[in-house]
């Protein structure tokens, strides 16, 4: 049996370019969803009295709060692997990760956990219920803070340029900054992952990068 | 030379022609095939996007709860849009070029979501390789260069404005979506290369195949002619073996009936009444019961074997000889008398019919005998008896001439002695019955006729035997009286010869002669055609010969005169017919030319 629209050249040539239009206004959509940061965080300022963390002395201590099961935190986590590499050991870096009330260890232990553990001179730490994060002002997984030696706050944001992707990034590029003692070009950048926290408004709240 | 060069070129023709059709068969069949590939390939790798979603990012995470990722969706709708539109078209539009355009294009860009699903990995971007390997299943570079334009443009734009989605990362070069399309461009030369050579194949397949075909062709058209001529030659054979069969039947049909026939004509022939014998080659080969009766032979092997000649007297063997020849040719012979020994040598009178046989294929005559020796006793008898009566007729009308000559002899002696009676008369009744002879041979008067007239004539005035001499010798004149019993001669003679019985044909003369035509004459006065035929012929003779005799008391009247007197009195006294026949056939006749005619009357009815 032919379908009317098949059997006629000149709407089938019309539809096929409807359809062209079609498949790229769907990759267009794609692109803004990829592009859609997550909430950023109010960080405070100065490095917070009233959490359990130690910040390294004489040099800038990096927080980063992790989503264990973020898929997109993978993405910050290698970028932050890179960092780590790059900095030369004038970098201390706390990847946070978050143990929400009633899970189990083994929900804790995911492969962004063990990517996080395996990244040379980062402290892995379970922040139960989120103290650590809100501390920080952390909202979405991937949220970066680096304080300098004297507890300043010096860069807020994501180390990703987009949702799940790693490589070069403004986030990456000042975080380096700093840490060689230079100027970053940005102090804030946006943070592509999931919310940490149920309801928390976000214009995209997923990610991926296994 | 000409028409063969002409042959050839429209055979090569032809033969381009069905191969450009094959070529073009094959190649849509390739088409709709490769377009059913892609509709089962699309699909597939449809469900492997969603599958590879679900693998990278299962789900999505907000705190504790968590959903399904936004990846499955985009590989559950945008590659069920990029996927569905090319398979419906692989499906209800196979083999249209539109149809491998647009799944050229559907297949890139799933390449190109594969590869932002997978992150921009580089092992995903073998699939665009993979993908044009299996678009180059077409065969057509078209296809191929839409999909390296479509993976071209997707490679470029994304790697300027977007080059995590492709490259998976933001730190590329500008230039690097030109090192894929590069890879890209190298791929397709292989691929070009490959679809020319296989293309080439495939119309030099084609020219094998219509090559083969116009051979196989030519080859069944020999093959039907020859099936045809066998099928003909089948049917005449059939045809001739049923006519043959046929013919047999009908042989043998033939033969039981001659069986019968033969059956039949051998029982005739035994039970024939008349004898019967077969010759053949000269020899007798068959005698039914009757021959070997006839013949008084005791038994047929006596006569069987015998030369037929054998048993025919000599003098019949020349008639013998042509008849046996005559059967032997086929033809019949009648009735014939012949003559057959018996064995005791005497010869029996027979007569005989044969007619022709085959017998036991050769042929022969068959004869009928029968016995005539009673018949030709009888006939003999019959002869004899014959000849005797002949005898005794004749001597009957010898005697009956006699008695004729003697009435006559009688008569002319009556008519002789009134003559002498009459000295004036003397030989008038001679005179007048030769002439009127002639007068009525002029009539056309018969011979039996002729002979009574003779008579009458001679008689004529044999009345007057009843007038007295005084009356009929007197010198002068008569008296009235006188005349009237001068007048009654004719019926005296009328008295006289109606009692003879052999007188009597003859007596119209005697009692008629005086009769006129205008009814004035005597005894009664008849008129015209009353009078009889005879005696208006003999009034005019008697008047004629008594004006041209000579009388005592004048003499005879000249031809001239009395000629115009019997004219004179033709209507009056005589019969005017008669008067014109006798004026112009009798009258100038000298006497001795009557006379010859009277005599050859005379002889004529003396032969009767």
């Amino acid at each position: 049996m032919k379908v009317l629209f098949i059997s006629r050249p000149f709407i089938r040539a019309a539809l096929s370019l409807l359809w062209l239009l079609g498949v790229f206004y769907g990759f267009r959509q794609v692109q803004r969803y990829n592009n859609a940061p997550g909430q950023a965080a109010a960080a405070p300022l100065s490095w917070p009295h009233n959490v359990a963390l130690n910040r390294a002395l004489g040099g800038a201590t990096l927080v980063m709060a992790v989503h264990p099961h973020c898929p997109c935190t993978r993405a910050s986590l290698a970028n932050l692997a890179q960092l780590m590499a790059r900095s030369q050991g004038q970098l201390s870096a706390v990847v946070v990760f978050l143990h929400y009330p009633g899970v189990s260890d083994s929900w804790m232990q995911t492969e962004t956990w063990r990517q996080a553990q395996a990244i040379p001179g980062v402290q892995v730490v379970t922040d139960t219920n989120g103290v650590i994060a809100r501390r920080f002002g952390a909202l979405t997984s991937g949220q970066t803070c680096l304080y300098d030696a004297a507890g300043r706050l010096r860069f807020s944001g994501g180390l990703t340029a987009e949702r799940g992707h790693e490589g070069d990034s403004g986030g990456y590029r000042a975080a380096l900054a700093l840490v060689r003692g230079q100027t970053p070009a940005q102090t804030r950048t946006p943070v592509f992952g999931c919310p940490l926290f149920a309801g928390t408004p976000t214009a995209e709240k997923d990610c991926f990068q296994r | 030379m000409k028409k063969p060069k002409l042959e050839t070129q429209l055979e090569t023709e032809k033969i381009k022609r069905r191969a450009l059709d094959l070529l073009r068969v094959h190649q849509e069949h390739l088409h709709c095939r490769t377009d059913r590939l892609f509709a089962f390939l699309m699909a597939l790798q449809w469900l492997a996007s969603m599958a590879a979603a679900y693998w990278i990012a299962p789900r999505t995470w907000e705190g504790l709860s968590s959903r399904p990722h936004p990846h499955l969706w985009i590989a559950l709708f945008l590659g069920g849009a990029i996927s569905l539109f090319p398979i419906a078209l692989a499906i209800w539009s196979p083999g249209s070029v539109l149809t491998r355009h647009v799944i050229a294009i559907g297949q890139m860009l799933m390449s190109g979501l594969l590869i932002h699903l997978t992150g921009g990995r580089l092992e995903t971007h073998f699939h665009v390789f993979g993908s044009l390997a299996f678009l180059a299943f077409y065969r057509d570079w078209r296809v191929l260069a839409t999909a390296s334009l479509v993976t071209g443009a997707d490679h470029c734009l994304r790697g300027l404005y977007w080059p995590q989605s492709i490259y998976g990362s933001a730190a590329i070069e500008p230039w690097h979506w030109m090192e894929h399309v590069g890879w890209v461009v190298f791929t397709d030369i292989f691929l070009f290369v490959s679809i020319a050579h296989s293309v080439h194949e495939m119309r030099d397949i084609a020219w094998r195949q219509a090559g083969q075909e116009a051979a196989e062709a030519g080859l069944q058209q020999a093959h039907d002619r020859l099936e045809m001529r066998v099928a003909e030659r089948t049917t005449e054979l059939a045809e001739s073996n049923t006519a043959l069969e046929r013919d047999i039947a009908e042989r043998r049909r033939s033969e039981e009936a001659l069986r019968v026939s033969e059956q039949r004509h051998r029982s005739l022939m035994e039970s024939l009444p008349d004898a019967m014998l077969v010759h053949c080659q000269g020899y007798i080969v068959y005698a039914n019961p009757a021959a070997l009766s006839l013949l008084e032979y005791a038994q047929a092997e006596d006569l069987l074997g015998r030369q037929t000649l054998s048993i025919i007297p000599s003098e019949f063997h020349s008639l013998a000889r042509e008849r046996i020849r005559s059967n032997q040719q086929g033809c019949s012979n009648s009735l014939v008398r012949l003559k057959f020994f018996r064995t005791d040598g005497a010869a029996i009178d027979v007569e005989t019919i044969s007619t022709p046989i085959v017998w036991q294929g050769q042929p022969g005559g068959q004869i009928v005998i029968r016995d005539i020796a009673e018949r030709v006793a009888s006939e003999q008898k019959l002869a004899d008896l014959h000849h005797l009566l002949e005898q005794r007729l004749d001597r009957i009308v010898l005697l009956n001439y006699e008695l004729a000559q003697a009435y006559d002899g009688t008569i002319e002696g009556w008519s002789k002695a009134l003559d002498l009676r009459d000295h004036e008369t003397e030989g008038h009744s001679q005179r007048v019955s030769e002439m009127t002879l002639a007068l009525a041979e002029a009539f056309g008067v018969g011979a039996e006729e002729l002979v009574h007239i003779r008579r009458g004539a001679l008689l004529h005035d044999i009345g007057k035997m009843g007038v007295p001499d005084h009356i009929l010798l007197k010198p002068g004149p008569l008296t009235d009286d006188e005349w009237v019993l001068m007048r009654r001669h004719p019926e005296y003679a009328y008295q006289m010869l109606s009692q003879v019985d052999f007188v009597r044909p003859a007596l119209e003369i005697p009692y008629c002669h005086h009769e006129k035509w205008d009814g004035t004459g005597y005894p009664r006065g008849l008129r015209g055609e009353e009078i009889p035929l005879s005696a208006r012929l003999f009034a005019i003779v008697d008047v004629w010969d008594a004006l041209r005799s000579d009388r005592p008391y004048r003499r005879a009247w000249p031809l001239e005169k009395t000629c115009d007197h019997i004219a004179a009195l033709a209507g009056t006294h005589f019969d005017p017919q008669v008067v014109e026949v006798f004026l112009r056939q009798v009258a100038p006749l000298p006497i001795h030319v009557a006379a010859e005619f009277v005599t050859t009357a005379r002889v004529s009815l003396s032969a009767s």
